[in-house]
Formats: structure tokens, sequence, C-alpha cells
């Protein structure tokens, strides 16, 4: 395999990244939902892999590894199970409808190249190019947080930010040290005990798992 | 002379220490009954009191200075930590007051009584006068701060300790709202400082030019951080409610000593400056002025006996800003005698306003304590129950009030001294001091006036309610620590001659000479302190010569039960007398342009069966409720708008995020 050709395959792999970071913000569905999060691990997990091989850094198949085990597998797994136990299959509604949603992601997308260009002027790696498509990803993220209202999707939303933080950095600089992936690897794992526990909780407060309710917490005068 | 055993800077560490944590054992449940845990604490903070003091006076009688150094591994300079005579001076009230206020506690905040705060009450007791200490002692800005903040919130947790009933509650968010609004003024005059100077260390006494921009900004900062503190009007708002809220002996010991390190602040802050520019010393005076006589005409009005306390400290804070403003002014046009006495007087006042004001609030404690009631208008009569606690309340009530032969007579007097001084100078000087000195006669006459009427509403007359009235007289452990106050204040009012080499070393330490001390007027020579003792002698044995004529004569008057002030009426009963605001109306009256008073007077029913009516009379906390309240509601009306903005929708925050994130990636083209 060589270089221009991993090149090749690292780009298709994040245009399928960004293609499921549409997916996203397009699907309706939770269950649909989850099961775009886990193809959107498998393919950074894919990508990693690729990385490392072309570019000699052994450990990114470790990452790489992390990303099968934990977003691919342990995530969805958690999430599929909440979402069974709370009995959430319907529709969800969002604040903003989906083709206004995929024009603003879209507009931010062309943002992030638009950002990104001078970075890829600068630097020689040959995942330069990904860059942008990394921060349309967190991006996108974000924006699904923004017009999404079940906690679910806000979660999800979340997850996609870091799916494409860490995509970033593999596309930056060949991945971050090893103690730090693990750290970040470590997080999220609470971070998905936490956050089950607390769909739990908000859903027994208030009967639903709609973070608009949540606003009856501010303090009124 | 002769090797020592211990030196002094050892003693007053070991017992800063031991006090700071006499309570921690009980932190630990179980390991140790809350009574016995409060006996052990209270005999660590006697014991550290006695360390401390004998250190204190070892360090004032020798005069030295002495610096440590710290290791601790902060990335801040080398914390440093010293004594000198000023901190020493600091240092008195610091170790008499808590130790008399930790034995009053043992039976006043008995652990029997108390179950479910006596822990933390006694804990956090010792731990804010253990780092009272520690500010004083603290020789850089960062250690200053850690100690200045734990003293600080030790002290909101004494006086929130009933914190189950609203108003405690309410009072202790004051004062933490306060306090910090306090420390953000620290924060500023230390970065200032360390921006000043290049490092953390304080500076050297005298270093700095004071006609700068810079300087005037740390004197700002510094007045408005430890006033705060201080309590000096128009930053007093949180003193009244905190002090009518604590436990009485935390009250004594916040009003003796919490306010002082507030005032060792600025002191501290003055003594790093050169060349004081005369406006300084007038605004120190202006203050002392504006407090002195406002603080005792809120006073006047109040009917809650620890809330009017609380206000007289507002009123002695005044005056010892009025010595500080003397000494400052005399810097300023060269005048050594006003820096001795002012400044002098200040420092002596410090002493005098702790004993005194602490001896009243363990008084009305004990009040309090028999009565079951903080209300003056209920209580009455209450020297016949209580015949010690009566005495002593009225030694503290003379000594506040200024009067000879007692030791507020003495420190009054030193500022007199130096007004007059002021007033033979010239220009500013003299304008500034012929006009304070009046303000100052003002403020002791109106002290008497609101004693007269706590002490003849409270302790003569007859009980006014039976519910109210007292019952037992305090035990020992009460009334020694009474005595002890009461005994300071005699032995400084009468013989003030023992402490004038002290002080005049401690003001040394702040304002250094500008001549050889031997070219210029000692306090001995400029103050009569010997006249004074003679004087107050005089007047003893004048009174022990009359007391036996008054007592025959009482003896051979006619002898009847009935109400004081029965004013001719067939059938008096006890709540015909007078009542704190009926004696109080005439002064009430007089500052209602500052008081505002609000009474609510329905009109005198008439007609041959009147029906039931009340009278019914308020002084509020003026400066709060008419000025600080609006102003922030105003500027909570204002900022309704941004409010909007947090409207508790999740999505929203995370657009303002996303909106942050593009505007600041933006900015970078533009």
């Amino acid at each position: 395999m060589t270089h221009t050709f991993a090149a090749q395959l690292n780009s298709l792999l994040a245009a399928l990244i960004l293609l499921s970071a549409f997916a996203l913000l397009a699907q309706r569905k939770i269950m649909g939902l989850v099961h775009i999060f886990a193809w959107q691990g498998l393919l950074l997990s894919l990508s990693t892999a690729v990385i490392g091989y072309a570019s000699g850094e052994h450990h990114l198949y470790i990452s790489s590894l992390l990303t099968l085990g934990m977003k691919v597998i342990l995530l969805p797994y958690i999430l599929y199970k909440l979402v069974h136990k709370l009995k959430i299959h319907r529709d969800i509604e969002a604040v903003v409808n989906v083709p206004t949603t995929m024009l603003l992601g879209i507009i931010l997308v062309v943002f992030s190249y638009h950002l990104t260009a001078p970075i890829r002027e600068l630097s020689n790696l040959m995942t330069r190019s990904t860059l942008a498509v990394a921060l349309a990803t967190i991006m996108l993220g974000m924006l699904m947080m923004v017009t999404r209202r079940h906690a679910v999707t806000q979660i999800l939303g979340f997850l996609a930010m870091e799916n494409g933080l860490f995509f970033a950095a593999t596309s930056a600089t060949y991945g971050m040290p090893m103690v730090v992936e693990l750290g970040v690897a470590l997080d999220l794992l609470i971070a998905a005990f936490i956050f089950g526990i607390f769909f739990f909780h908000i859903n027994t407060t208030f009967e639903s798992l709609d973070v608009e309710q949540m606003a009856k917490l501010k303090e009124t005068d | 002379m002769a090797q020592e055993l211990v030196s002094p800077s050892t003693l007053i560490f070991t017992a800063t220490l031991l006090a700071a944590f006499s309570g921690a054992l009980l932190l630990v449940p179980r390991f140790l009954n809350a009574s016995r845990g409060q006996l052990l604490a209270t005999v660590a903070m006697l014991t550290a009191s006695v360390l401390g003091l004998t250190g204190s006076v070892a360090v004032l009688l020798s005069g030295r200075t002495e610096l440590f150094q710290l290791s601790w591994t902060l990335p801040f300079d080398q914390p440093e930590i010293g004594i000198d005579p000023l901190s020493a001076w600091f240092l008195l009230p610091i170790f008499l007051i808590p130790g008399c206020a930790a034995l009053y506690a043992r039976s006043y905040w008995h652990a029997d009584n108390y179950p479910h705060n006596v822990r933390k009450t006694t804990f956090f007791f010792g731990l804010m006068s253990g780092f009272m200490g520690a500010v004083t002692v603290a020789r850089d800005g960062i250690t200053f701060l850690f100690a200045w903040e734990i003293m600080a919130l030790a002290a909101y947790f004494l006086v929130a300790t009933e914190d189950e009933k609203p108003e405690v509650s309410q009072a202790g968010t004051l004062y933490l709202i306060t306090t910090h609004i306090g420390t953000l003024g620290l924060f500023a005059l230390f970065s200032l400082l360390t921006l000043t100077v290049g490092t953390w260390l304080f500076p050297a006494v005298g270093s700095l030019d004071a006609s700068s921009p810079i300087a005037s900004a740390l004197f700002l900062t510094a007045l408005f951080g430890f006033g705060m503190k201080a309590g000096i009007m128009p930053f007093h708002i949180w003193l009244p409610s905190a002090h009518a809220n604590a436990p009485s002996h935390v009250s004594a010991a916040m009003s003796g000593v919490i306010l002082k390190v507030g005032i060792y602040g600025i002191i501290r802050t003055l003594s790093f400056f050169h060349t004081i520019p005369l406006w300084w010393g007038a605004l120190v005076l202006l203050l002392g002025v504006v407090s002195g006589i406002s603080g005792v005409a809120f006073a006047i009005g109040q009917h809650d006996l620890k809330r009017l306390l609380a206000y007289h400290s507002i009123e002695n804070i005044g005056i010892i800003f009025m010595g500080i403003g003397v000494a400052l002014i005399g810097q300023t046009i060269g005048s050594h005698p006003m820096v001795i006495l002012g400044c002098a007087g200040a420092l002596l006042h410090v002493l005098n306003h702790a004993t005194f004001k602490a001896l009243l609030f363990l008084g009305a404690g004990s009040v309090i304590h028999a009565t079951g009631t903080r209300e003056i208008d209920l209580m009455g009569g209450v020297a016949r129950r209580l015949p010690y606690t009566a005495l002593l309340f009225g030694v503290g009530a003379v000594a506040i009030c200024g009067l000879p032969p007692l030791n507020g007579f003495v420190s009054e007097l030193l500022i007199y001294l130096g007004f007059f001084r002021g007033i033979q100078e010239s220009g500013v000087a003299a304008a500034a001091t012929a006009l304070a000195a009046p303000a100052l006669a003002v403020v002791g006459g109106l002290a008497v006036a609101c004693f007269v009427k706590v002490y003849g509403i409270v302790f003569l007359g007859a009980p006014r309610t039976e519910e109210h009235a007292a019952h037992h007289e305090a035990g020992w452990q009460m009334l020694a620590p009474m005595t002890v106050l009461a005994l300071v204040c005699a032995v400084i009012g009468l013989a003030p001659a023992l402490l004038g080499g002290l002080l005049q070393r401690a003001t040394l330490t702040i304002f250094p000479l500008t001549a050889p001390l031997d070219t210029l007027e000692q306090l001995t020579s400029l103050a009569p302190l010997t006249s004074v003792s003679l004087m107050g002698v005089l007047l003893l044995v004048i009174l022990g010569l009359l007391l036996p004529w008054y007592l025959r004569r009482l003896r051979s008057a006619p002898q009847g039960a009935t109400v004081t002030w029965g004013c001719g009426y067939q059938r008096p009963v006890a709540r015909m007398q007078y009542s704190a605001s009926s004696f109080a109306e005439l002064l009430t009256g007089l500052f209602a342009f500052v008081l505002k008073p609000q009474v609510h007077r329905p009109g005198v029913a008439r007609g041959i069966f009147p029906s039931v009516t009340n009278f019914h009379s308020h002084v509020p906390e003026a400066v709060l409720e008419l000025i600080y309240t609006p102003a922030l509601e105003r500027l909570y009306a204002r900022f309704q708008p941004i409010r909007h903005m947090q409207n508790g929708i999740l999505q929203q925050y995370v657009l303002y995020i996303l909106i942050t994130l593009v505007v600041l990636f933006l900015s970078d083209y533009l």
C-alpha cells in the first residue's frame, strides 16, 4: 500500500465520516442515530488504522482498537440498552427542521474548509486534507446539540464532537500521545456511566427526556 | 541580660497554632463526647491566651522586630512571617478576648444545651481566633490573604451557628457577601502592591512614595477592603445583623477583635508610605467623624440589645479612625506630637474597645441568657436578679462612654490632645482637627445618653413582663471572664502610664522617626498620663467616701414596693415604665434625617371605652435599606434584558458556545 493510496483511502474514509455526521443531523429515530454513531466510530477506527499503517506510527493501532471497542461496541450498546429500558423508540422532535439544519451544516463545512486552508498550506502530513472534515464533524456535532431537544440526542451530539476531536488529532499530528488517548477513553467511559444515571433521573423527575423541560430548573425571579 | 528560655516569637506562633486547632478534635465524631471536647478546647484556648499574651508583652517590652521564612512550595515568593511591636500590640486583644470568650462559652453555649452545633461553633471559634493572629504575623501578600480568608470564612460559620433560623441565615449570607467584596478589594490591593514593588513580600516601613497615583489607588483599595471588615460607615451594613445574630461570645470576639484586624490592615498598609498627602489624613478623619456620629445615632434608636452594641462598634471604629487621621495629618505637616498622640490614641482605643466591648457583649449575653430575649423593651429590673452582671456591665458602659476613671477616657483623651495640637498648626490641618474635636465630643455625649438608656431600661426599674423577668445569675464561667475584662479596663484607666512606652514603640514601627528619639517629645511628656492616674484615684476615693453617706440615706428613706416612674398613678403597672423608644425619642427625632425611623402611630383612642390601640417604632438599617438595596434592585432591573439570555434552555447555551467558537475563529481573519 503506497502513501498515495493510503492518503486516498483516508480521504474516502473522511468523506464517509462527514456523510455520517450529516446523517446524524438528518435521522429522526433514536435507534437510527445510535446505529449511525456506531458506523461513524467504525469509520474512525478504520481511518486511524490506515494512518497508523501508512505513517509507521504503530501506537495508532492501539488507538484504533480502543476506538473500535469503545465507540463501535460499548457506547452504542449502552445507549441501545438505555433506549430499551426507557422505552423511547418514537420519533424525536427537532427545534429546527431537517432541511434548514442541513443547510446550516453545509455552511459550517464550508467555513471549516476555509478555516483550515492556511494549515493545509503549512502541513506536509498526508492527512492534512482531512483536518477540515474533522473540524466540520466537531461543528456538526455541536449543531446537533443545538437543534435537538431529546437528552439522548444531546449525548450523541456530544459523542460525535468527541469523534471529530479524535479525528482532528490523528489528522493534524498522527494522534495524541498514548497516555492522553487512554485518558480520553477512560473519560468517555465514565461520561457514559454518568449520562446513563442522569437519563434515569431526568426521566423520573420530568417524566420526559426533553431537555427543554429542564428550563424549569432555572431560578425564577 | 539573662538568656531567655523560649523566644517570644516562638510563644506567639505556638499560641496561634494552638488556638487555631483547639477545637479540631471535636470534628472527629464519637472520638470525644461534645462536653469533654469543649472543655479540652477551652483549656487549649486559655493556654494559648496565656502563652500569646506573654509573648506579645515580651515583644512590646523589648521592641524588637523579627522575621522568619517559611518553606513551602507554592509558586509565589518565599513567604515570611514576623513579629514587630505593631503586630504584638494587636495580638494583645487577639489573645485576650477569645480566651475570655472561650471560657464564657463553656457555660453560655454549653455542649449539653446545644448538642447539634457546639462542635462546629467550638472548632470555628478556635480557627477564627488562631488565624486572626496569623493575619497579624503575615509579612507577605499571599500568607496574609490565606490567613485573612480562613479567618473571614470561620467567622461566617460562627455567625451562621443557628442557621436554621431565617434571620440568622440571612445575616450570615449578608456577611459572606460583604466579606468577599472586601476581599476583592484586598486582591486588588496586593496585586497593585506586587506590581509596584515587584515581590509579594511587604515593603519596608516608609519605603514607598505616597504622592504617586498608584499609591493613592493602594490607599483607596486598602481603605475599601479593610474598611469593609472594620465596619466603617458606609461599609458597615453587614455588622449589625451579624453581631446581633451570632452567639454572644462570638459577637464579643467579632466586635472586639475581627474589626480590629481590619484596622490592623489599614495601619499596616499606611506604614509602607512616606510623604503622605494631606487628603489621606483628611479622608480618614472624615470617615471617622461620619462613622462615629452616625454609629452612635443609629445605636440610640435600637431596641435589640446586641444590635445596639453592634452600632456602638461602628462608633468606636470611627473614633479609632479619627486617631489615625490625626496621626496621618501630623505626618504630612511634620508634627511629631500629632503623630504620637493620634496613633497612640488609636492603638490604645483598639485595645480598649476590644476589652469593654467584649465585656458588654458578654454581659448582654448573660442578660439574654437570663431573660430569654434580645428586646430591650421586654426586659427591666435585671439588676436585682443579676447583681454581678449588672455591676460588670456598668463598668463596661462607663468605659465605652469615655468617662474616667476607666480606659475609654484615656484613649479618647489622647485623641483629643492630638486634635488640640492640630488646632495650633495652620491651614487645612488646623481646620480639619478643629472641626473633628467637637464631633468627638458629640459622639461621647451621645454614647452616654445611649448607655443611660440601656442601663436604665434593662437593669433598673421593674421587670416589664413576667415571662422575660431575669431568673438566675450567670455561672462563674461567665462571670470570671467578664471580671478579667473589667479589671483590664480599670487597670488601663487607672495606670495608663504602664502602657505609655509600649504604645510609643508600636507607634514608631508605623511612623518612623524623622529625628533622633531623644530630641523629640515622648508620649509620657505629651500626655498627662500620671495626672490621669491621680485623678482617677481621687475620683474613686471621693466615691468611696460618699458611699457610706449614700447607703445611710438609703436606709433612712421610706421603703415600699412600687414601679419606677409610677407617675402618681393609683395602680401603676410595670409596662408603664419608660421604654427604650420613649427614652430615645428626642434623639432619634434629632437624627431623623439619617435614621429614617419608621413609626406606626394609630392615634390616641377616644371615648369612654377606648378600643385597643398600639404603637410601634423601628429604626431600620438606613444605609442598607435606603441606599444599597434600592441601588442593587435598580441594577438588577437594568440588567433584566441580559438575564433573558440565561433562560435555562440547554440548546441555547450550546448555541452560545458555537457562536463564540465561530466568532473566535473569524476574529483571526479580521
